[in-house]
């Protein structure tokens, strides 16, 4: 098989824009509120499980052609969707700039995900030996790691060229109503970190969690956040069009993007 | 020359373009029994001290890792995985395990040979 590799430079940083007064801008109070323009270049939970079922059919063709009496199948079909949509979701309410914004599971889980409704993680099954070098994941498009922003879009994604002093500002209105709740965090990422290991939210993380969330609310962080963002996006949107409307023609078979 | 779902390359061109940040994902060309790695950012995942942010590999040896990329490994008794701020997978004998972000799981302990993080 012919391997063609593309391999990325390291982005240019989009120039700092200017931030935003949270009074001058709506309101975010409900992750279901946001949106960005990039959203539309991301493929949705359908266009991936296409993907996953592709993907499926081209490694038991391998398998075959291997002549081996194995076949390869992803868990099924509502485990892998739901382990997608956590994904998808992910990039709001565990979002890379403002951290932790699930105001709809909050309170029952602190930062902890709902098991009832979301998976955070699935397993495939081991490939033969015979069959892990020739049909390795690593040398195709991964369909499971598609909801990755930093993964799917050319540069990386417009994420990523939010420089460091911008988060600085973006995140210090929180950071001092946090300090007027008591809690002392540098980032917004840095509680998320904190109560990771714990099996199940105790009292102390759900607390945490509600002041975390009602400071981005009181200090409409996420509605500053995502005005930046929303900037980031259409001119990574301008500068990258064209291999953005190839990457959704060829990899999601979507025309007139 | 080398034809591409329909994009002409000559040799020097090719290299440009290999050069360039292009995310030209394509099930076509897989449709045609070519392989293409997926654009990534840099392979640059590292092995580094255990922390709150890093991804770490649980067993009676430890490991932690960062930075966005893929390693081959060889990592015995693995039997937990405390994901920090790391998306990704990792490869073992127990199979592939794909993880979100933030959270912490048990997997069948397994020796685990690959680790891709996003």
């Amino acid at each position: 098989m012919t391997v063609l590799v593309l391999s990325g430079c390291i982005a240019q940083p989009s120039p700092v824009p200017t931030i935003p007064k949270a009074d001058d801008l709506q309101l975010i109070d409900s992750f279901d509120q946001v949106e960005r323009p990039i959203d539309a270049y991301m493929p949705t939970a359908r266009e991936i499980m296409r993907l996953v079922d592709e993907h499926e059919v081209r490694m038991n063709e391998c398998l075959a052609e291997q002549g081996l009496g194995t076949t390869f199948s992803y868990p099924s079909d509502e485990e892998t969707e739901l382990f997608i949509r956590t994904n998808i979701r992910d990039r709001v309410v565990r979002s890379d700039v403002w951290g932790f914004f699930d105001t709809k599971n909050v309170n029952a889980f602190g930062y902890q995900r709902d098991p009832a409704t979301e998976l955070s993680s699935i397993s495939l099954p081991p490939l033969p030996p015979e069959a892990q070098e020739t049909c390795r994941l690593e040398d195709e498009v991964e369909p499971l790691l598609l909801t990755i922003e930093a993964y799917t879009l050319p540069d990386g994604g417009p994420t990523l060229s939010v420089p460091e002093e911008t988060m600085r500002q973006l995140t210090e209105p929180w950071r001092i109503c946090m300090r007027d709740a008591g809690y002392t965090y540098d980032s917004p990422l840095e509680p998320l970190n904190e109560f990771m290991p714990e099996s199940k939210p105790s009292q102390k993380q759900i607390t945490t969690a509600q002041a975390d969330v009602n400071c981005k609310v009181e200090t409409n962080f996420v509605g500053v956040a995502v005005a930046v963002l929303v900037a980031h996006d259409n001119a990574y949107i301008e500068k990258n069009e064209a291999a953005l409307v190839e990457m959704s023609s060829m990899l999601l078979g979507r025309t007139g993007q | 020359m080398i034809r591409l779902l329909g994009i002409h390359f000559h040799d020097g061109e090719l290299m440009k373009t290999k050069k360039k940040v292009v995310s030209i994902i394509a099930a076509g060309a897989l449709a045609l029994g070519l392989s293409v790695a997926a654009v990534a950012p840099a392979n640059a995942i590292t092995r580094m001290g255990c922390a709150n942010h890093t991804l770490n590999l649980v067993s009676s040896q430890t490991t932690c890792w960062g930075f966005a990329g893929y390693t081959s490994v060889t990592l015995y008794g693995v039997y937990s995985i405390i994901a920090g701020n790391n998306a990704g997978y990792v490869q073992g004998s127990g199979g592939t395990t794909y993880f979100a972000k933030w959270q912490t799981f048990g997997i069948p302990t397994q020796t685990i040979s690959g680790i891709r993080i996003h």
